[in-house]
């Protein structure tokens, strides 16, 4: 096929043929596409910790404007994974004619009874959490269809919860206010689990008026200078 | 909802909702840990979008994606405001998209799982026309991975997600008569590769 000059090119494309027509109808009528949701919470994990670097004075951020603006990143040890440490919400101050104004997105707040600290025996797998957590609220009986079948989940135990940060309500009020949800939310449910084969726990929250729900993987300790979020997925109520 | 004033520390504290894409860029270049994020949130369908559809490959199209986001994170200090934030945005994405598929020694045909297209489903209506649709879209979404990146960014940015021949120049950082032309070569190798489609949207009256 010969390539068409650069004139005849654009002239082309003013007044495209009956072929490039369709052609132009078929793309214009592809479906839409979404962000895959793992995708978009690697991304925000991956963001979040870019603002903890640069928090703790290690930014990377280039100053001058000769800067590359696509330099190439080796990623491929953070390719789709999560990255453990996330920073806590700190405000900033901005400067303008003279007057200062920190902007912060509003700390959450746990509202209402808190759900059950459960211990489910299960560990739960990286990419499949949207399914294996309303899995898991089914088996505990917290779902719309659970009906009337016994709970097949187990409440945590004192010698369980002891170990983490749900062993006080503080406990888990603290680290659900920190895990960067920006408004108030009702824990539906903790399980006490592991992540990866590691000791993690899952804390499910809904945000108040919303309908979805929000699964978070943390570390067992959640504590209150960093919640070592892990994973972190919305999925839909059962 | 305005600002709320904190009596006991005499601070301001703004809604993000109420921030257009300039205001949290210089929040974020001021040190605010949050903004950008709210940028990502904002824009992340469509810079996927045009990932996916100019570099054919879906783990390809991420790793891009999130190169370019974190290049954009670390670099927002260059960001001189004089076009849209989502202009710059797309740029660096686009960017880092072109970057991966020149380092690549070929440009084999891709093999897209049905599942990683991520459709809309709600847009698909009958059985037969959503399977045919889902036929369509993979086949021209396998039919730009052929071509040429400079080509196939031109006609993602113009037929498929609509911008002007500006914008698109601005996005591409290339005059328009170049975007025209890159886009139109394009159509022809397009049209060339998916005649077989044309008849049969041209059967369903589409």
């Amino acid at each position: 096929m010969t390539e068409l000059t650069d004139e005849a090119a654009q002239a082309r494309f003013d007044a495209p043929l009956a072929d490039e027509q369709a052609v132009m109808a078929m793309l214009a009528a592809l479906p839409p596409v979404t962000m895959p949701r793992e995708l978009s919470d690697s991304i925000s994990a991956a963001l979040a910790a870019e603002s903890a670097s640069r928090a703790a004075g290690s930014s990377a951020d280039s100053d001058t404007s000769d800067q590359p603006l696509a330099e190439v990143i080796d990623l491929s040890s953070r390719r789709r994974t999560w990255v453990g440490a996330v920073a806590g919400i700190a405000a900033a101050a901005v400067a303008l004619a003279g007057a200062a104004y920190v902007v912060r997105p509003h700390d959450a707040q746990v509202v209402g009874e808190l759900g059950p600290v459960l211990a489910s025996g299960n560990v739960y797998t990286s990419g499949q959490l949207s399914s294996e957590v309303p899995q898991m609220l089914t088996n505990a009986g917290l779902g719309s269809n659970s009906g009337t079948n016994t709970a097949r989940v187990a409440p945590a135990d004192a010698a369980q919860l002891s170990q983490t940060f749900a062993a006080t309500t503080d406990g888990i009020r603290s680290c659900v206010a920190k895990l960067g949800d920006s408004g108030d939310v009702t824990v539906v449910a903790i399980d006490l689990a592991q992540y990866q084969g590691n000791p993690a726990a899952v804390v499910v929250t809904r945000a108040t008026g919303g309908t979805e729900l929000t699964a978070t993987v943390v570390a067992p300790t959640c504590t209150s200078s960093g919640p070592e979020v892990l994973a972190r997925t919305t999925i839909t109520a059962p | 909802m305005a600002g709320d004033q904190n009596a006991k520390s005499g601070t301001l504290v703004v809604d993000f909702d109420e921030l257009d894409d300039r205001e949290l860029m210089t929040l974020h270049v001021a040190g605010n840990p949050d903004a950008f994020g709210e940028i990502f949130r904002r824009h992340r369908d469509r810079l996927w979008a045009v990932a996916l559809r100019t570099i054919g490959d879906p783990e390809e199209a991420a790793d891009a994606v999130q190169d370019g986001l974190i290049s954009a994170y670390r670099n927002a200090s260059s960001y001189r405001g004089d076009a849209a934030v989502t202009t710059w945005l797309h740029r660096i994405v686009v960017n880092a998209c072109l970057d991966r598929i020149r380092r690549r020694t070929a440009r084999p045909t891709v093999a897209l799982p049905e599942d990683d297209l991520q459709v809309d489903a709600s847009r698909l209506g009958e059985t037969r026309d959503a399977m045919e649709e889902k036929e369509t879209s993979l086949e021209v979404t396998r039919a730009l991975a052929q071509l040429p990146p400079d080509q196939a960014a031109a006609v993602v940015l113009i037929d498929i997600e609509g911008y002007s021949v500006e914008e698109a120049a601005a996005i591409l950082d290339c005059p328009p008569g170049t975007v025209k032309s890159r886009c139109s070569r394009g159509r022809v190798k397009l049209a060339a590769t998916l005649g077989h489609l044309r008849n049969r949207h041209d059967d369903d009256g589409v």
